[in-house]
């Protein structure tokens, strides 16, 4: 292989790397925002299951990609403030560059784990202060050695803090996450810092038991450091990245509805790479 | 002689105890919750009451940030561990006002009422209420219905807290 086509299908993977690490399944919570985390947690032994169809386009000049996925997630509520959750992402289609051919793929993605603990919760009528540590594990479960890739092949670690001010006509949420990636096989993914801020209304104050919708707007920032391969770092990866997302959630007791987009406002990437031109995510969550 | 003595005297106890407990009963609870915001999250508040022994309906008001619980089946409701059911739904319980029957006995300057199927009573906070009510009944010991707020008076030095219910309205059945 010479060194020009070494690089360009390092690129390419790390591409698809990106768009893998880069999705972020929404949490499981209907009442928090939907790219980013809120401090919020199922009741105790009560259970959440929420599935969620993602889809995300990038291109770069006339190269289009594309990847579409199913996430399925368990929530467990092991006490009124701490909750575990189990996503398992299934890859549904990814259409990638020419370089490895147009390869729909189908298969279960990297599973994770995550806690969150309700540190601080402030009461008063109607309205709920919050703030959540939220501590996950990514497994490398999804297949990594074929092409395209539907696992990253390493297992990540994520730090998260979250906070949230709920009430019965506003909603404002703020989070910070890091991302830290371990070294898969070859390639290890950049770290990654994402910061988001949220701002919904319920425009009707419906009552228990009537259908409650709430309208939300998100601004999503992401900050990528380069990956590598073989420890060597790849010139045309990492960079930065703020979207804004506009969402909505409808709920009806214990059923929820919610989706969102994000439209990229801002992208600073590395060198020539695809860049995002939309997210979507649209979910069905039920607590039982 | 002193014998049958004994046994009429333990006969009329167990008389008077089943008489108290069968008519005592906590009917109606309205428990006024903060942090209740949206109606998703009222959810897990319903099912954790509705697990509660002797809960039948449960209605949740969301702009009144209220709680209302009913009995079912004439059963009374199991009060005692509202505040921490609240709590493992996400919420927090401020104030709990409960409607109670039952029969006002008094030990040692302290008035009860028995209000379950079981030995469980409840303090009567010593108020004007009360001595309305005991002036009401005039000596006669008869059922009630009260309706008063219902909390824990933390002892120093005791590990569990009575409850205690202060009467706000009172009727003589």
């Amino acid at each position: 292989m010479n060194t020009l086509k070494f690089i360009k299908t390092a690129s390419l993977v790390s591409l698809y790397a990106t768009i893998l690490l880069s999705f972020s399944p929404t949490n499981l919570f209907a009442h928090e925002p939907i790219f980013g985390l809120g401090p919020h947690v199922v009741f105790k032994n009560g259970f959440g299951i929420e599935t969620e169809y993602e889809s995300e386009r990038m291109s770069a000049g006339s190269e289009t990609e594309k990847r579409t996925s199913f996430h399925t997630e368990i929530m467990y509520g092991v006490t009124g403030d701490l909750a575990v959750t189990l996503s398992v992402p299934t890859i549904l289609g990814r259409t990638v560059g020419e370089a490895v051919g147009n390869i729909p793929r189908t298969g279960l993605g990297d599973i994770s784990l995550r806690t969150k603990y309700r540190f601080w919760r402030v009461d008063r009528p109607g309205i709920q202060d919050a703030a959540a540590v939220i501590f996950g594990l990514k497994l490398p479960t999804g297949d990594y050695e074929n092409t395209p890739p539907l696992g990253s092949g390493s297992t990540d670690v994520l730090f998260a803090l979250a906070a949230a001010r709920e009430s019965r006509r506003w909603y404002y949420f703020g989070n910070v996450r890091y991302r830290l990636n371990t070294n898969g096989s070859t390639m290890q993914f950049g770290n990654r810092f994402l910061a988001d801020v949220a701002f919904g209304v319920r425009p009707w104050l419906t009552e228990y038991l009537k259908p409650d919708l709430v309208v939300m707007v998100e601004a999503n920032w992401e900050s990528l450091q380069r990956n590598k391969i073989n420890g060597t770092e790849l010139r045309d990866s990492g960079g930065e990245m703020l979207f804004i997302s506009p969402g909505f959630f409808l709920t009806l007791r214990n059923w929820a509805f919610k989706g969102g987009i994000q439209f990229p406002v801002n992208q600073e990437l590395n060198g020539p790479q695809a860049k995002t031109d939309y997210r979507f995510a649209l979910a069905i969550e039920i607590h039982i | 002689m002193k014998k049958l003595l004994f046994v009429l005297t333990a006969i009329f106890i167990v008389q008077t105890v089943f008489f108290t407990l069968s008519n005592a009963q906590v009917k109606q609870v309205r428990i006024k919750v903060n942090g209740l915001a949206c109606p998703f999250c009222a959810y897990g508040l319903e099912k954790k009451l509705k697990k509660l022994d002797g809960v039948g309906e449960v209605k949740i008001s969301l702009n009144k940030g209220m709680a209302t619980l009913d009995n079912k089946d004439n059963q009374s409701i199991e009060f005692e561990n509202l505040t921490s059911v609240v709590k493992d739904a996400g919420f927090s319980a401020t104030e709990i006002t409960a409607t109670v029957k039952g029969v006002i006995s008094k030990s040692d300057d302290i008035y009860f009422l028995s209000v379950v199927d079981s030995n469980k009573k409840l303090i009567l906070e010593n108020n004007e209420k009360l001595q309305n009510l005991l002036s009401s009944l005039n000596g006669v010991e008869k059922a009630v219905s009260v309706k008063g707020i219902l909390y824990q008076k933390e002892t120093p030095g005791h590990k569990s807290h009575p409850f205690t219910l202060s009467i706000q309205r009172f009727e003589i059945k």
